[in-house]
């Protein structure tokens, strides 16, 4: 199996199977555009992503290698946020700056499974919170003024339970 | 003076006994006279009564006919009895709510012979309770009053034979002037052809026509377990969209143009307005919506401490003061312990989009979106985002939304204020439609109406 060398932005350098690092739309896209060879010991940048994140994102990428490709993103096919696997929930009990990290190394690196899990635990860390709630959780300063406040309360008034 | 009552069912004068009537009123059935025979006799001697009498017959008749009056049954008899045949009187003459409201008392009478005189008794009683009714003086009286007037003012002589004779001068003397009304507008009975004895009562003409029209388009009458005349109904869905139609029309509820194919709605004057109106909406809202658009005179505003930028503002003008400097340096720290780990707020907008539509998801938790957007200005402006809006319109309604969101304003407003399905709870319908039943063979006045009322439990 060949390997790909891949650099994160603060130097480290880490050694990964090709069809793992493939699982990256980005890095798969770029290796066809460029055509490298594969046996050559070439080093691909990832400016944007430290060696922690990118240690986890190779984790899970391996973990999930053998997985099909994630569906074409459908508007109406089924969307839950209860179905995070247990690997991933696992994977995932990491502090929030991680999280966001991994969300931005995910986007940044295009692999959508791990873009969709992530952002799924977010999305449930939001869920079925108050907005107080919610901003001790992402440590967010409310700036609406008061009156601003009411009148969001009161656009929103239509969903509260009758 | 005698009176003859006689059944409905034919028979022959001289095979029955007849029941005379003396003066006291008092029924005493008695054998039948021998006086057929001599009436043919007396008609003889007096032809010329004879022609005048069969000429009134004629006439008779033809008001009767006239009136669509069922008495026309007498007319035949009456011209039976010319030969003396078969002078059998019906009494079952009538049986409509018109002559209920007579109380039955309608009684016509005609000398058969200057001895006896037969009865005609209109009304829905019995033949036994005629004969009750007959026993009570007064109608003696009237019966015999009749008599003696037909007797006196038409025949104007003793021997006439047998005849059944009223004309309207004579109805209008001594029947109630109601009924006399509603005999000459034909109230009492329905003449379907001009045939002769096809006059029905009002009430079952009706019945009649209504039965008919409904077995025609297919429908039942009554209540049937005859499995063709169900499956008959159950093959009718044509009609029964008629009655949907006809129904939907009198309710006023009008059908859905669009569903016409052959119509274009694009391209009339309401739409061109609506759509002007929709633009102003599209302007208005953008207007709305715009983040620059603020108070604060484009201000700029650190999105950690919500500071307002005005001493950067300043410094151009002249150096921090102490207090402003502090709260730089203040500003500064707040903001590096905040960027000690990666924020929230690092995440481009792209990605918060995505966290709201799994936030969104398959249950449409547009709850937890509202709660979102009351977190601060920022999320504010992303739960606000159209798009977002706009999916779960579409998940709602499908391909019923059109491209834009039309007199709603906008996705979000659309989705509030439109009626639609709500996937929590339990949907009841309840129907309700009225049906009628069957008509018993023996009494064809009743008619029962059911009204059917059921519940379909939706989840």
């Amino acid at each position: 199996m060949s390997k790909i060398k891949l650099q994160s932005s603060d130097g480290e350098t880490f050694e990964v199977e090709i069809e793992i690092a493939k699982c990256s739309v980005t890095i798969k896209t770029m290796l066809e555009d460029l055509g490298m060879d594969e046996d050559e010991e070439e080093v691909v940048p990832l400016p944007n992503v430290n060696s922690a994140i990118l240690r986890k994102v190779i984790q899970w990428a391996t973990y999930h290698k053998d997985d099909p490709p994630p569906p074409e993103d459908d508007e109406n096919k089924e969307k839950r946020t209860d179905d995070i696997s247990s690997w991933d929930a696992d994977f995932l009990k990491v502090d929030q700056g991680t999280l966001f990290e991994l969300i931005l190394a995910a986007n940044y690196l295009d692999i959508k499974g791990l873009l969709d899990v992530t952002c799924k635990t977010v999305a449930n860390m939001i869920k079925g919170k108050a907005p107080e709630e919610i901003r001790k959780t992402f440590n967010i300063k409310n700036d609406f003024t008061a009156s601003e406040e009411e009148q969001v309360r009161k656009e929103n008034e239509w969903c509260e339970e009758k | 003076m005698s009176l003859q009552v006689t059944n409905v069912k034919r028979r022959r004068l001289n095979e029955m006994s007849c029941l005379f009537c003396d003066e006291t009123g008092n029924l005493v059935e008695k054998p039948k006279p021998q006086s057929f025979v001599n009436i043919q006799r007396a008609a003889d001697r007096r032809k010329d009564d004879i022609k005048a009498f069969e000429k009134l017959i004629d006439e008779i008749k033809h008001q009767l006919t006239s009136h669509s009056f069922e008495v026309s049954l007498l007319a035949k008899r009456l011209a039976e009895l010319t030969e003396i045949e078969d002078a059998v009187v019906e009494n079952r003459v009538m049986k409509s709510l018109l002559i209920d409201k007579y109380g039955g008392n309608v009684l016509f009478s005609y000398s058969s012979d200057r001895s006896k005189s037969s009865l005609v008794f209109m009304g829905n009683i019995p033949l036994d309770e005629v004969i009750e009714h007959i026993r009570t003086i007064n109608s003696t009286n009237y019966i015999v009053q009749v008599a003696k007037q037909l007797r006196k003012e038409i025949l104007r002589t003793e021997v006439i034979p047998d005849g059944y004779l009223c004309d309207e001068i004579l109805i209008e003397q001594f029947l109630k002037k109601e009924v006399v009304h509603d005999m000459k507008r034909g109230m009492l009975s329905v003449k379907r052809t001009e045939g002769k004895f096809n006059a029905v009562r009002p009430d079952l003409a009706l019945e009649q026509s209504q039965n008919r029209s409904s077995a025609v388009t297919g429908g039942l009458i009554g209540i049937t377990k005859n499995e063709e005349a169900m499956q008959r109904w159950l093959l009718l869905y044509p009609f029964k969209n008629s009655i949907h139609e006809a129904f939907s029309s009198y309710l006023g509820i009008q059908a859905d143009s669009t569903s016409d194919i052959n119509y274009h709605n694009e391209w009339t004057q309401s739409r061109i307005n609506k759509d002007e109106k929709d633009i102003q909406n599209i302007k208005k809202y953008f207007n709305a919506c715009n983040p620059y658009n603020d108070d604060d005179n484009c201000a700029l505003r650190n999105i950690y401490t919500d500071a307002l930028n005005k001493i950067y503002e300043d410094n151009f003008q002249r150096p921090p003061t102490k207090a402003e400097a502090k709260g730089l340096l203040n500003e500064f720290n707040s903001l590096e312990t905040a960027i000690m780990t990666t924020h929230i707020s690092s995440l481009p907008i792209e990605i918060i989009f995505l966290i709201l539509k799994w936030l969104v998801s398959n249950d449409l938790d547009l709850k937890s979106l509202e709660t979102f957007s009351a977190v601060c200005r920022g999320f504010y402006l992303c739960a606000r985002d159209p798009e977002i809006w706009r999916l779960a319109c579409l998940r709602v309604w499908g391909l019923n939304c059109d491209n834009s969101p039309g007199k709603y304003l906008s996705w979000r407003n659309m989705f509030i204020e439109r009626a639609r399905v709500q996937f929590n709870g339990c949907y009841i319908s309840k129907t309700t439609y009225i049906r009628h039943g069957e008509n018993s063979f023996q009494d064809t006045f009743y008619r029962p109406w059911y009204m059917v009322t059921y519940f379909r439990y939706l989840r």
